[in-house]
């Protein structure tokens, strides 16, 4: 019907003419999808004239209930491509549906042509899992590293679709194999015309680069075809395999001098030649594509030829060649071997085989093949009798497998001598190296108990006396008064209690009888039994201490584990900030309790155990404490969580610096001053800490203690550390309480510190939101160390005053004028505008901002008082200054001018 | 895009075993001289490029077992030759004879094929065997070539190379002209179409 169609010479299009395509003359000037419907439907034709009429549609949908059973039947191989194989049976359901639609269409309707373009993406989008399959992936990747041009590449893909198409309908139709093979040497003819014709996107590209993509060409065909095209059910490839696999075996006993080839069978290195040969032979049907197989058939011979030249010491002509390839073919017995042979033949580009190394080669080894079947008495220089006697027999050992047995064996001895010879110098190495830890270890021992022993001796374990009570409550009852005059919140009467418990238990520690003097003053039960139990055990531990006369570890742990729960030793800083703890409840006072015993740490007992002792009192401590918690405080969960030393959250997250200062110098001085003596205290937690933690961290100390929770004992540096996880809620508590407070003697400044810490991409929204928050909470200095947000705050501030100024100045201007100048409407309306509009602005754009609060300080002597500022390299600081004043001033004579404004207005329009 | 040849042929050496087919062959592609080079893959497959008439002709000479026993199986390597080199040795009678089975052979395997006869080990007149005068008369009676070549001396060896490279050169130009004269015929058809279907438009 569309043969007869008229070859066009000027037009392009297709020559469907419904079809709004260009058509292209490999196409015979269809259009691609025209031109395989076309072909469809003439391969449809051919086979209901064959076969009994049946519809359409339906033969389709049994075209694929075939395929489907045959990929079902070969899915045992996953390498292979699974292009058609229907993921779920709603796709594939959908497939057939779509075929039904394309092949129903009839070409007249240009709508039904733009939905066939349509159905074909689609069905290329389903033909997409095909790229699954690793080997496609590595053709894909192959293409993509091909230097051709992105048009070519995909001109490639089409007229690869194309092909496969066509060799997809060849096949469901059951087209005989040499048909299929046609097809497909056809597709490469045209691949290799596409390619040469000109001014196509391949005609630029060089001849090596276009070889290259017409082997990928065949690649990706016949990887994509390897499984239905392989040894084909309708062919006698299989039953051919099978005759030759057992005709080689039979022919076993054939060695190289019946084929009368040079090969030196006993020569260990002819061997491995052979070896190598038949490896390669026998990895032939492992491959997919022809071009992989013949690589194999290439790189066998070549191994032959090399073994030949060695063997024979000149070089090798094609009469030592052919049999020592039979002999090789013989010893490997390669599976499917004729399969693979035709489908080589069918399937490769045929110039290949014609001509090259590659085409000698497998000519030689069709020959290999041929002879072998063909194989008398005569081709391996026997009498029949003889021959046919070693047929029927088949149990000749030869020489060949003789030497090999040998020389397999030989071989395995030498490389097991040489394994074990490697490995007796290991250990002879590995035994050195032991020898040498020894003594090292001896060594460190050695130096570990000299150390120890001359530390002992250095410092020894002396019991100090105990602190005098009175003293500590002379002082206690100071700090306590004045903790009270700064709480503003907290119950007067706790703290005092708590104190009281504070110094009862501190005692308790040291003598029995000042313990109990300490109970008589506590009336709440719960917390009564708390401080008991704590009593009961440091009473224990003084007897243990007592009766020893020098402290274990193990005593020293239990000791210790009183003021690990309780948070910080009993030095005078945290002893200070339990004081000035505004509101909390007893316990934190507890917890701030330091035994002051020395203690040394021996060295037999490991620090671990220490620590797990530790940890074990501190959980059946904070047990007892929680329960005084929620019974006598009843503090809120949240609080309770905050306190708890699990839920502290990591102190990383406070990249905010807030430093607080309060004068506790005197405080902390008069302790210093009670303490008895330095050595009184343990080493490390009871230095009072003073300085400032160079990053920066958190530390106010007076609100801070009621946080303090962790186990103290290890370091002073702890406590510190503790006191960084305050969180801001403090602060405001804070704040309320400055607020309140008329003295400024005990009022220090506090300062928000911005740091330059880029640890996420969005550091400078982070940087601006810390900066509201500061803003919002009216600390007294923010310290802005990022130079951009810096300037920039700085730039408003600076703009905002300049505004405020201006317009106040603007509005005294402008009545004043209306009073000198009555007449004078142009000072005065120019003036008047310029103040409404200055405010105006002030007004929107500053007055609800909280940073008109602020101030940049410039002032390098206030700016030497701001606490913290070295460690800033160029920092804006922002000092609070309220401008309320200012701000209402500015509002009144604003309001002034506009009533004066309009006050003259009425006039003039009067 | 310009490849290094014009032309690519394949050419068989067949003849008995023994007759000197590899060495004729390792003379002819292992001797360099002006003009051409040499590219050798494996030890008997051969590939040499020479220049004749100005055209780069691409050879590639393929070595076959001479062996009687694998007389029956060659037939393979016929496939897409298109030059035969007949070896027999002058010093050899039996090898003379058994060119009329080669030759048959070659009958037998392919259509349309060049073919040369060579008289190889022509360089020691003591041990010559098989006089030139026999083997023109049969070379003429089979309408072919002949050529007394010495590998060892290299004798002939590159003239009778060339000969047999030219012939099939001629050969495939003249299958080609023919073509090419059908072709423009029907160029000529679809021409005159084309102008009648142009005055018809206007």
């Amino acid at each position: 019907m569309y043969s007869k169609t008229k070859p066009r010479v000027e037009n392009l299009k297709c020559r469907n003419e419904s079809c709004d395509y260009y058509g292209n003359q490999q196409f015979d000037h269809y259009c691609s999808k025209c031109y395989r419907e076309r072909v469809m439907r003439k391969r449809l034709t051919e086979r209901s004239v064959a076969k009994s009429k049946v519809p359409a549609h339906h033969k389709q949908q049994q075209q694929h209930h075939h395929y489907r059973s045959v990929t079902t039947k070969t899915e045992e191989e996953p390498t292979h491509s699974t292009i058609l194989i229907p993921t779920d049976d709603k796709k594939s359901k959908k497939r057939n549906l779509l075929e039904v639609i394309s092949f129903k269409k009839s070409p007249g309707i240009p709508k039904e042509s733009k939905k066939h373009h349509q159905h074909h993406n689609q069905q290329s989008r389903h033909e997409q899992p095909s790229s699954t399959s690793s080997l496609e992936i590595a053709h894909l990747e192959t293409l993509k590293s091909l230097k051709i041009s992105d048009r070519a590449r995909r001109d490639f893909k089409t007229l690869l679709k194309t092909l496969d198409k066509t060799i997809n309908n060849a096949y469901h139709s059951n087209e005989s194999i040499d048909r299929i093979s046609e097809i497909i040497q056809n597709g490469y003819e045209r691949f290799k015309g596409f390619m040469e014709t000109k001014d196509l996107t391949f005609y630029d590209v060089p001849v090596e680069i276009k070889e290259q993509t017409l082997d990928l060409f065949e690649k990706c065909i016949m990887t994509h075809h390897y499984k239905h095209l392989f040894s084909p059910h309708n062919t006698d490839d299989e039953e051919k395999d099978q005759l030759i696999h057992k005709r080689i075996r039979k022919l076993h006993w054939i060695n190289a001098k019946h084929l009368m080839c040079t090969i030196d069978e006993v020569n260990s290195e002819a061997r491995d030649y052979v070896y190598t040969a038949i490896m390669e032979l026998v990895a032939m049907d492992s491959f997919a594509t022809p071009f992989e197989k013949l690589e194999c058939i290439v790189s066998c011979c070549r191994n032959i030829f090399t073994l030949l030249k060695q063997t024979s010491g000149n070089l090798a002509s094609a009469d030592d060649f052919l049999p020592a390839l039979i002999f090789v073919v013989l010893k490997a017995n390669p599976v499917r071997l004729q399969s693979n042979i035709n489908y080589i033949n069918r399937f490769s580009n045929a110039n290949r085989l014609m001509s090259g190394e590659t085409g000698y080669y497998f000519t030689n080894l069709c020959c290999a093949i041929s002879f072998i079947e063909n194989l008398t008495h005569e081709s391996v220089q026997l009498t029949k009798e003889e021959f046919d006697e070693i047929m029927a027999d088949g149990n000749i050992h030869s020489a060949w497998e003789t030497a090999l047995m040998s020389c397999e064996s030989l071989n395995i001895i030498s490389s097991n001598m040489k394994i074990m010879k490697d490995l007796n110098t290991r250990s002879h190495r590995f035994e050195d190296d032991i020898s040498l830890f020894k003594i090292e270890m001896k060594e460190f021992k050695d130096d570990v108990f000299k150390k120890i022993s001359s530390f002992i001796k250095t410092t020894p374990l002396n019991l100090k006396p105990p602190k005098t009570p009175i003293k500590v409550q002379s002082l206690l009852s100071g700090a306590s008064s004045y903790n009270i005059r700064r709480s503003s919140s907290s119950d007067s009467s706790s703290v005092s209690k708590q104190l009281k418990a504070n110094l009862v238990v501190a005692a308790s520690a040291n003598s029995v009888s000042d313990k109990k003097m300490g109970f008589s003053v506590i009336e709440e039960n719960n917390f009564d039994n708390l401080v008991q139990n704590l009593s009961d055990t440091l009473q224990m531990d003084q007897v243990q201490v007592s009766s020893s006369g020098m402290l274990s570890t193990s005593n020293s742990a239990d000791l210790l584990s009183i003021s690990p729960i309780f948070g910080n030793p009993f030095d005078a800083q945290s002893f200070d900030e339990s004081l000035i703890t505004p509101d909390d409840d007893l316990i934190k006072g507890i917890r701030n309790i330091n035994y002051d015993i020395s203690y040394d740490i021996s060295p037999e007992n490991s620090l671990a155990e220490e620590v797990a002792q530790i940890r074990k009192y501190s959980n059946l401590v904070s047990q007892s404490h929680d329960e005084t918690d929620t019974s006598i405080m009843k503090m809120s969960k949240s609080d309770l969580e905050e306190f708890d030393p699990l839920i502290i959250k990591d102190r990383e997250n406070y990249q905010q610096q807030q430093v607080e200062f309060k004068p506790i110098e005197n405080l902390s001085k008069s302790l210093i001053d009670d303490s008895p003596d330095k050595d009184f205290f343990l080493d490390q937690p009871l230095e009072p800490i003073k300085n400032v933690n160079p990053l920066g961290e958190y530390k106010g100390l007076s609100s801070q203690s009621s946080r303090i929770q962790t186990i103290s004992c290890e370091t002073g540096h702890q406590s510190n550390n503790t006191c960084q996880n305050a969180p801001p809620f403090i602060k405001k508590q804070k704040n309320k309480t400055q607020n309140k407070m008329s003295e400024d003697e005990l009022k220090s400044p506090t300062v928000h510190l911005i740091r330059e810490i880029y640890e996420t991409n969005d550091a400078h929204e982070h940087f601006i939101a810390e900066l509201d928050k500061a803003l919002i909470e009216k600390v007294d200095y923010i310290i802005i160390e990022p130079t951009k947000i810096g300037d920039e705050t700085a730039r408003w501030i600076v703009v905002g005053n300049c505004l405020s100024k201006t317009s106040m100045i603007c509005s005294s201007a402008c009545i004043a004028a209306g009073y000198v100048w009555p007449k004078n409407n142009l000072i005065f309306g120019t003036l008047c505008t310029l103040s409404i509009f200055c405010s105006g602005l002030y007004l929107l754009s500053w007055n609800s901002d909280p940073c008109v609060h602020y101030q940049v300080e410039t002032n390098p002597k206030k700016l030497s008082k701001v606490p913290l500022l070295k460690d800033f390299t160029s920092p804006i600081v922002l000092y609070y200054k309220p401008n309320t004043r200012s701000k209402y001033i500015q509002q009144i004579l604003c309001g002034l001018v506009i009533g004066y404004c309009g006050y003259r207005l009425y006039e003039s329009f009067k | 895009m310009a490849r290094d040849y014009d032309h690519l042929f394949k050419l068989l050496i067949i003849g008995d075993s023994g007759v000197g087919k590899s060495s004729l062959l390792i003379r002819f592609s292992d001797n360099t001289f002006s003009g051409s080079y040499i590219t050798t893959i494996g030890v008997d497959f051969k590939i040499r490029t020479v220049v004749i008439g100005g055209e780069r002709v691409k050879l590639q000479i393929w070595d076959t077992a001479g062996q009687e026993r694998f007389r029956t199986i060659t037939n393979t390597y016929y496939r897409g030759t298109h030059g035969v080199i007949v070896v027999y040795d002058v010093t050899n009678g039996e090898s003379f004879a058994n060119v009329k089975r080669w030759l048959q052979e070659i009958d037998s395997n392919c259509e349309v094929v060049n073919k040369v006869l060579v008289g190889n080990k022509n360089d020691d007149p003591q041990r010559k065997v098989v006089l030139t005068e026999d083997a023109q008369r049969f070379a003429e009676q089979m309408g072919i070539p002949l050529y007394e070549t010495s590998a060892k001396d290299n004798l002939n060896v590159e003239e009778m190379f060339l000969a047999i490279t030219e012939k099939v050169l001629r050969h495939k130009k003249q299958t080609q002209r023919q073509q090419n004269d059908q072709n423009d015929d029907r160029i000529k058809i679809n021409n005159t179409s084309g102008i009648k279907k142009k005055k018809k438009c206007c």
